[in-house]
């Protein structure tokens, strides 16, 4: 488990200023909503976490340190892990080798990482009988559930989700969001971004609302769902 | 909707004289190709053994291809970028070995213990081709990663002219005569046939060299971040992955490869200069293309294909059209399979439909 501070974040894309100083409490041990319309800069926020996007201005702490001197590749390590928008898997590997990519940087025994690969499988059972699948050719649910089971295969204590949802039918919306509650079970602290922003808020302690590039709401999930801003940005 | 005729029509309003041009040259090269096959079958000129001597000399020319059309593959997979300088490292690993070879000569070595000699001259050329692929990775490509994508091409360029003078320099300008080897010489018979023992060597060498590589990428951690960061770099180092030390290593490997190249050509052609490097990395790289380049079986399969159109076609279908040299005219040919293979399919035999960029 490991708690993220995030401090006057801001991001620029040349000219474009994308997050104008941001700040996001993620406690310890809990989910947290990081809601917002498209283009609000929910990804940019999550890509500039795991330093894949340069910082302008402000502050990462994870446990209370100041990552910025870590870069991005061994930000692994310390047990930050992203599933980026879009699942990003491998698509020429096999779901057996994109799992192990995703254990690429663990130092373990080979029985503890069979273990741990148990364990994945049945968080998501339907990877069992397809790993050695190419990941090219599962569905579009598959393929969420091997990006979530490839970033859990590197142990992380703070995950941080990027629309795991997004293009998923409502079946498997619920599926994916019953999964996101285990896996905080597990004793995972996780960063929750959604467009879907009832169903996160509704699984989220704590959430914040991006617009713009700015919080402009924050508080417990139920406060945020019952909140006039969110009825009238996500209602209509 | 898509019935021959309307496509046809289609095509047909659509055509421009480029098109016009392009298929009456496929016609008349197809056509040359056809009438030269059937008046050398006609008059056959070349017996069971001439035929089977092509077609082993083919195989190995091929093989040679193939291990540096591997390094320009295996680059441009994970970077997108041609190192023009693949080919002069290829060199540096035939001078390598040579000297190597020159020097087990000297102290006996290669006498009594053939084995051990080749062993040391694979050692030494793979070493030094890997080392100058890492070398020209930092200095000729990693300053311009986040530049201009024509940087590297001019640098890599740069480079090659660089190494080829260098060696030009270091070891004259006149061609270097490969040491003779008592237990390369000779024939073996195989299948009533007889064959060089250098080449079933350089063969036997070569397959296997492809079938390490084949396994390295395909079952080791190494290999498979290598394939991980040629799909998507960001996901690898989401994923941990440092992808600056995974270009490093696929630079190493293509080096080592190419240096084995180098070796198995002096063996085969018991000669090599300093500016060989350029007609062996155009040829390389065109089997690269070939097969579709960033695809490792691709690679291969592009560089036996241009071995055996260069070492068959002129006896196949040159000769029935009654050219005077048709051995002069070998890199004609093989240059003219090439534009024609990309005419008809650009993406080369194994090479995937370019997909389009992720935004
Ligand atoms: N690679 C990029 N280059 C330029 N602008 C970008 C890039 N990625 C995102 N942006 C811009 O940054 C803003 C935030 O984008 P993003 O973080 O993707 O939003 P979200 O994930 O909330 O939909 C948008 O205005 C978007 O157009
Ligand atoms: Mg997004």
């Amino acid at each position: 488990m490991s708690s993220l501070q995030v401090e006057e974040l801001c991001v620029a894309y040349g000219k474009i200023q994308a997050l104008r100083g941001i700040s996001l409490q993620v406690p310890s041990g809990r989910i947290c909503a990081l809601v917002g319309a498209n283009g609000a800069g929910k990804t940019t926020a999550l890509n500039a976490i795991c330093g894949l996007r340069p910082l302008v201005g402000g502050r990462v702490l994870l446990d209370g340190r100041d990552i910025a001197a870590v870069p991005p590749h061994d930000r692994v390590t310390l047990g930050l892990v992203q599933v980026p928008e879009g699942r990003r898997i491998f698509g020429r590997l096999t779901v057996a080798e994109n799992l192990a990519m995703g254990a690429f940087r663990r130092r373990a025994m080979r029985s503890e990482l069979q273990a741990d690969l148990d364990e994945v499988l049945t968080l998501f059972p339907r990877l069992r009988e397809r790993m050695a699948q190419l990941s090219g050719t599962l569905s579009g649910g598959e393929q969420q559930m091997l990006a979530m089971g490839r970033a859990m295969m590197a142990k992380p204590s703070l995950l941080l989700l990027d629309e795991p949802s997004m293009g998923l039918a409502p079946r498997l919306v619920d599926q994916i969001f019953e999964t996101v509650t285990a896996i905080n079970r597990l004793g995972v602290t996780v960063l929750l971004v959604e467009q879907n922003a009832f169903m996160a808020l509704e699984i989220a302690e704590t959430a914040y609302v991006l617009q713009s590039g700015e919080v402009v709401l924050s508080g417990t999930g139920a406060a945020l769902i019952d909140s006039e801003a969110v009825q009238e940005a996500y209602l209509g | 909707m898509s019935g021959l005729l309307p496509r046809l029509q289609d095509g047909w309003r659509r055509a421009t004289w480029v098109d016009v041009f392009l298929v009456a040259l496929r016609l008349l090269v197809l056509g040359i190709v056809g009438y030269g096959f059937v008046a050398g079958l006609l008059h056959p000129r070349y017996g069971r053994d001439e035929w089977a001597s092509f077609l082993v000399f083919g195989l190995v020319i091929g093989a040679i291809y193939a291990l540096i059309a591997l390094g320009y593959t295996m680059v441009y997979g994970i970077l997108r970028m041609v190192n023009f300088a693949h080919g002069d490292v290829f060199m540096f690993g035939a001078y390598a070995a040579c000297f190597t070879l020159i020097a087990c000569n000297r102290n006996g070595l290669l006498a009594t213990q053939p084995a051990l000699s080749f062993a040391l001259a694979l050692l030494a050329c793979m070493l030094v081709a890997a080392g100058l692929a890492i070398l020209a990775e930092r200095i000729a490509y990693r300053p311009f990663r986040r530049g201009r994508a024509m940087a590297p091409l001019i640098s890599t360029l740069g480079l090659s002219f660089v190494l080829e003078y260098s060696a030009r320099g270091m070891f004259g300008a006149q061609n270097k005569a490969f040491p003779s080897f008592p237990a390369i010489d000779g024939a073996v018979l195989v299948f009533g046939l007889s064959i060089p023992r250098v080449q079933l060597i350089v063969m036997l060498a070569a397959v296997l060299t492809m079938l390490v590589l084949t396994l390295v990428v395909m079952r080791t951690r190494m290999g498979t971040a290598m394939r991980a960061v040629a799909e998507d770099q960001d996901a690898a180092i989401l994923m941990g992955i440092n992808v600056d030390r995974v270009i490093v290593f696929t630079f190493a490997l293509g080096g080592a490869l190419a240096g084995v190249a180098g070796l198995l050509y002096g063996l085969v052609f018991k000669q090599i200069s300093f500016f060989m490097g350029f007609f062996l990395g155009v040829k390389g790289f065109g089997a690269a293309v070939l097969g579709g380049i960033g695809n490792i079986p691709g690679a291969m399969l592009g560089g036996f294909s241009l071995g055996l159109v260069e070492s068959l076609g002129p006896a196949l279908f040159l000769e029935g059209i009654g050219v005077a040299a048709p051995y002069q005219l070998r890199d004609a040919i093989a240059y003219t399979m090439l534009v024609m293979v990309l005419i008809f399919r650009p993406r080369g035999l194994l090479g995937e439909r370019l997909a389009v960029k992720r935004a």
